[in-house]
């Protein structure tokens, strides 16, 4: 997967969320990340690494960032501003 | 100072060997100590402050003779170990970290980190800055972890020293190998 593809996804994710307002793209990177086996971050349980793509999107000084799994394109991880 | 207590138990009456026995015993000594003095809560601070240690073992005809020593803690130490390969995780220890005067330079100070600090060779320094706290100025270095390039979230060490003994007081590190697989980590 390529930044484009990624940054595709993270758009889609953007929309299912109702995220559309942020609309500025921010810094667009890959990362090792922690996963969880349920990928709910709050329930312990194994983890592994995952190489993803992190696209952030901007809204003022709020942002949203999406972690998309290189390997198999499904979004791994939200994160919001507060 | 040194205070001599002579405990005698019926060992019998107390559970586990004969170390712990004695240590019971000590402990239940002081209690009644305390007690007699009307402070029957002293027991709790005194176990707060002191630590029992074991000396010698002498075992005669009917009985085990134990010489226990009580040392009083005069700093706190934390440390935090890896339960599966026992290594140490990061340590801070108050008693270095006192009086931390600026007096030496940055580069004296990453001189001492890099004399007693293993950096792994897939780390990349992103921080190495003087840090006011207080009265005290620290020196604060912050390593990431990047597998091939890439940045491991997850992952970094960070010493921090003494600005004016040199000594490193603080140590924290997150490092793991890249495992693509779930794991118990």
């Amino acid at each position: 997967m390529d930044k484009i593809e990624a940054i595709s996804i993270a758009e889609k994710g953007k929309v299912d969320d109702s995220n559309e307002k942020y609309t500025l793209l921010g810094k667009v990177e890959q990362r090792y990340i922690e996963v969880t086996e349920s990928l709910d971050p709050e329930k312990p349980g194994r983890v592994r690494d995952v190489l993803a793509w992190i696209v952030e999107f901007k809204h003022g000084n709020m942002w949203v960032q999406y972690a998309v799994d290189s390997a198999n394109s499904n979004i791994v991880r939200r994160h919001k501003s507060r | 100072m040194t205070l001599d207590i002579n405990v005698g138990v019926i060992a019998d009456l107390y559970e586990g060997d004969s170390d712990s026995v004695s240590e019971q015993a000590l402990w239940s000594s002081l209690r009644k100590r305390c007690h007699n003095k009307g402070a029957d809560n002293g027991l709790l601070y005194l176990q707060k402050i002191l630590t029992c240690q074991l000396i010698s073992t002498t075992v005669e005809n009917t009985y085990t003779r134990n010489k226990l020593r009580l040392y009083q803690n005069i700093t706190g130490f934390d440390a935090k170990y890896n339960v599966e390969s026992e290594a140490r995780m990061g340590f801070m220890q108050n008693a270095l970290m006192q009086s931390s005067k600026l007096a030496l330079t940055k580069k004296a100070c990453l001189d001492v980190v890099e004399k007693e600090v293993v950096i792994p060779s897939d780390a990349k320094q992103v921080m190495a800055e003087f840090q006011e706290v207080g009265e005290d100025t620290f020196f604060i270095v912050r390593w990431h972890h990047f597998h091939h390039g890439i940045w491991v979230e997850a992952d970094f060490i960070q010493v921090m020293v003494n600005t004016n003994t040199g000594k490193v007081f603080g140590y924290q590190e997150h490092w793991h190998d890249i495992n693509l697989s779930l794991s118990d980590r």
